[in-house]
């Protein structure tokens, strides 16, 4: 297979700052916070093509995952259980915001604050521009092959799992992946 | 999870040690950064963008005043692994 893409390698030549961990009332729920808040709210930033839309919505959708704690019986994972209170959370808001017409003009700053301000100037552009390269080609593809490449990438995710939040079978998205991975591919070397 | 994945991993890892010379022209330590899937592609962007550190401070402030959730539900949870 092609590589899809050759960009330079960061140097990360300083140190970030450790962040300031949360308080947990319950600490059995920090531990889940801080096993799934990665996942969740990469999904959401590339849902959603905003980082800070993304980072109130990691926020719901942790809010809304606690307060429906006890209707969560099990059946599945943690995970997949978040990713579709996630997947439900963006797609509404999609819905509700008309993002197309209230974000294509995203100003540099949005991608500017998804960095750390420690990171270096060359750092930033290179996460800058892959990013945004990222989110053009995501947003040219169908829905549902944007959040199957989103699953899929997340390498907690088995596909029996992927299949059963998309609902279809694992055969269904094995066969899906194959042109959504063509058709990122295709994508993406127009962002060039 | 896609028995490709690892394969695809092998060859990007040979690529970007036999190309290393060929991007010398990049300053400093800087390597040429290949990458062989999609998914890797997605991986490496979602490692570059974390949710922002104050992100978990804020969640633990929403979550503060509302009740606990039931104690069976957690050790159900915790019987069964998260």
């Amino acid at each position: 297979m092609e590589s899809v893409v050759t960009i330079p390698e960061p140097v990360d030549t300083e140190t970030r700052p450790a962040p300031k961990r949360p308080r947990w009332e319950s600490p059995e729920f920090g531990e889940i916070y801080e096993e799934h808040a990665r996942g969740i709210y990469y999904l959401a930033l590339r849902f959603l093509g905003d980082s800070a839309a993304a980072e109130d919505a990691t926020h719901d959708v942790f809010l809304k995952a606690y307060r429906k704690l006890g209707d969560f019986r099990g059946d599945s994972a943690v995970r997949t259980w978040l990713y579709r209170i996630t997947i439900n959370h963006c797609q509404n808001l999609l819905q509700s915001w008309h993002r197309r017409h209230l974000f294509s003009n995203a100003d540099d700053a949005v991608w500017e604050t998804a960095v750390a301000p420690t990171d270096s100037p060359l750092r930033l552009l290179e996460t800058k521009e892959l990013g945004e390269r990222i989110q053009k080609t995501l947003d040219a593809l169908p829905e549902e092959y944007r959040l199957l490449l989103l699953l899929v990438a997340d390498e907690k995710m088995s596909y029996d799992e992927v299949a059963e939040l998309t609902e279809q079978t694992a055969d269904a998205v094995r066969g899906k992946l194959h042109r959504a991975r063509k058709a990122f591919v295709h994508h993406f070397q127009k962002t060039a | 999870m896609d028995p490709q994945s690892s394969k695809l991993q092998h060859r990007q890892v040979e690529e970007t040690t036999g190309q290393t010379t060929q991007h010398q022209h990049l300053a400093g330590k800087q390597t040429t950064r290949e990458f062989g899937s999609v998914e890797e592609m997605l991986r490496h962007d979602a490692q570059q963008n974390p949710p922002p550190p104050r992100l978990g401070e804020r969640v633990a402030e929403s979550v503060a005043p509302l009740p606990k959730p039931a104690r069976s539900w957690w050790q159900k949870l915790f019987s069964s692994g998260i």
